[in-house]
C-alpha cells in the first residue's frame, strides 16, 4: 500500500497520547503506526472509514465508485479544540 | 417504452464541497437510491434546500432545486407543492435551519399538513459557520458559542413533532443507509407532511456526538418488542423515555393531506392551468359589484 511513508511524515511530532502529552515517536514508530492506520481503515466496511490512534484522527476519503486498487485519500486530524484540524493529506493506493 | 431511472440520473458533476465523512453523504445516496427505487425522474422531484452544509444537498442531486434563504424551506415548498401537486416535494436542511431560524415555519407545516417530505439533517452543531451551538446540541456541550459548555435544553423535534398531530414522523441515521433508504421511500409515498429527522453527524465540529456514540445508543424500532407505529402515545413514551434515540417509523397514520381538503382545490395542477382572466369574467365581476 503506497502512501505510508508520506502519512508517517505527518504524523511524527504531532502525535500525543490521551492527556494530550506529546508521544515522541521514532521514524520507524511513525512507519509502524501509518502502516497500521491504513491497514485499518481499508480492511473495515465500516462507513465512513474513520479511526483514531495516538490523539490523532484519520478518514478516508474514496471516490464514488471506489474499488479495491483504486486510489483514495488519507487525511490526518488534530482536535483544536473545537475542531478537527487537517494536517495532511496522502494519496493512497491500495 | 418506459423509460428506467438509475443511479446516474441523479447524479450531477458538481464536486462535493462537504468534509470527508459527512454525515450527509449517506442521506445523499440514502436519497439517490430511494428515487430510483420509487422509479421517480428527475424532473418529477424538487428539492427545495436550506442554508447550511446541509442545505448544499440540492447541489449533487440531478431534479428541481431551490436553494433557499436560511429557515424559510417549508414556505417555499409549500408553495410549490400547491402550485404543483404533481411534483414529489422534498424540503431539506439543518437543525439550525429547521429547529431554530425556521421553528416558527416548522410547527405551523406540521399541523398544516400539505403533502412533502421534511428532511432534515439533524448533527448538533451549526456547521456551515464553523461550529456554533444549534438548538438541537447537548447541555454542556462546547463550541466556539458556549465555550462553557451548552446551558439550554435542546428541542427536542421527534416530541413535538408527536404532540403536533402530524401523521408521519420517522428518525434515521446516516450510518445505517439501508434504513433509511426504507424510511425515505415511506416518507415520499406518504399523502400528507412526513418528517425525517435523521441523525447526520458532523465530523468535524462535533466530536460528542460521533457514529462510534450513536451505533452504541441508537435503538431500531423494530428491535423494541411490540412497538406500534399507530401507537401515538406510545411513540412519544419510546422516544421521551429513550431521550430521542430511536430510529425507524415512529408513527404514521394514514389520512387526508391539506390539498385534499381545500375546497376548490381542483385536481389540475395550478401550473397546466389557464390562469388568464377573460374579459366577459372581469366585466361580470365588475357588474356584481356595482
Ligand atoms: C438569515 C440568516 N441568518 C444567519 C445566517 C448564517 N448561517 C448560515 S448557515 C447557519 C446555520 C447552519 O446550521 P444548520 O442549519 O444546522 O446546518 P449545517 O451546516 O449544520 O448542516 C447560519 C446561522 C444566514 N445565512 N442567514
Ligand atoms: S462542517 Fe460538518 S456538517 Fe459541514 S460538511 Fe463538514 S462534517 Fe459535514
Ligand atoms: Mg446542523
Amino acid at each position: 500500500m503506497s502512501g505510508a511513508k508520506e502519512l508517517a511524515q505527518i504524523i511524527r511530532g504531532v502525535a500525543h497520547d490521551e492527556k494530550g502529552r506529546p508521544l515522541p515517536l521514532t521514524p520507524a514508530e511513525a512507519m509502524a503506526l501509518a502502516e497500521e492506520v491504513l491497514e485499518t481503515l481499508f480492511s473495515s466496511e465500516e462507513w465512513p472509514r474513520m479511526l483514531e490512534r495516538s490523539g490523532l484522527r484519520f478518514v478516508a476519503f474514496l471516490p464514488e465508485e471506489w474499488e479495491l486498487g483504486s486510489p483514495a485519500l488519507v487525511f490526518a486530524q488534530q482536535w483544536d479544540g473545537q475542531s478537527w484540524v487537517n494536517l495532511g493529506r496522502v494519496e493512497v493506493s491500495l | 417504452m418506459a423509460i428506467t431511472v438509475t443511479m446516474a440520473d441523479y447524479r450531477t458533476a458538481e464536486k462535493s464541497w462537504w468534509c470527508p465523512g459527512c454525515g450527509d453523504f449517506g442521506v445523499l445516496s440514502a436519497l439517490q437510491k430511494t428515487l430510483v427505487d420509487l422509479q421517480r425522474l428527475p424532473h418529477e422531484v424538487a428539492i427545495i434546500a436550506g442554508i447550511g452544509c446541509s442545505g448544499k444537498i440540492g447541489n449533487y442531486i440531478n431534479c428541481y432545486n431551490i436553494h433557499t434563504t436560511h429557515g424559510r424551506t417549508l414556505p417555499v415548498a409549500t408553495g410549490i407543492k400547491l402550485a404543483n401537486r404533481d411534483l414529489t416535494v422534498i424540503a431539506a436542511g439543518g437543525d439550525g435551519d429547521g429547529y431554530a431560524i425556521g421553528m416558527g415555519h416548522f410547527m405551523h407545516a406540521l399541523r398544516r399538513n400539505v403533502d412533502m417530505t421534511y428532511l432534515v439533517m439533524d448533527n448538533h452543531v451549526y456547521g456551515l459557520t464553523k461550529g456554533q451551538v444549534s438548538p438541537t446540541s447537548d447541555a454542556g456541550f462546547i463550541t466556539s458559542s458556549t465555550p462553557q459548555g451548552n446551558l439550554e435544553k435542546p428541542v427536542r423535534p421527534l416530541e413535538l413533532a408527536l404532540a403536533s398531530g402530524v401523521g408521519f414522523v420517522a428518525q434515521g441515521f446516516s450510518g445505517w443507509v439501508p434504513q433509511l433508504i426504507e424510511i425515505l421511500k415511506a416518507a415520499i409515498e406518504y399523502r400528507g407532511f412526513a418528517l425525517v429527522n435523521v441523525i447526520s453527524p458532523c465530523v468535524t465540529y462535533n466530536k460528542v456526538n460521533t457514529y462510534d456514540y450513536y451505533r452504541e445508543a441508537l435503538t431500531k424500532v423494530e428491535d423494541i418488542p411490540g412497538y406500534d407505529e399507530k401507537d401515538r402515545l406510545g411513540a412519544l413514551k419510546t422516544v421521551m423515555e429513550r431521550e430521542g434515540l430511536v430510529t425507524g417509523i415512529l408513527y404514521r397514520e394514514e389520512g387526508p393531506a391539506l390539498e385534499d381538503l381545500l375546497p376548490g382545490f381542483r385536481e389540475e395542477p395550478i401550473v397546466s392551468q389557464d390562469l388568464r382572466f377573460r374579459q366577459e369574467d372581469l366585466k361580470a365581476l365588475l357588474e356584481e359589484h356595482r
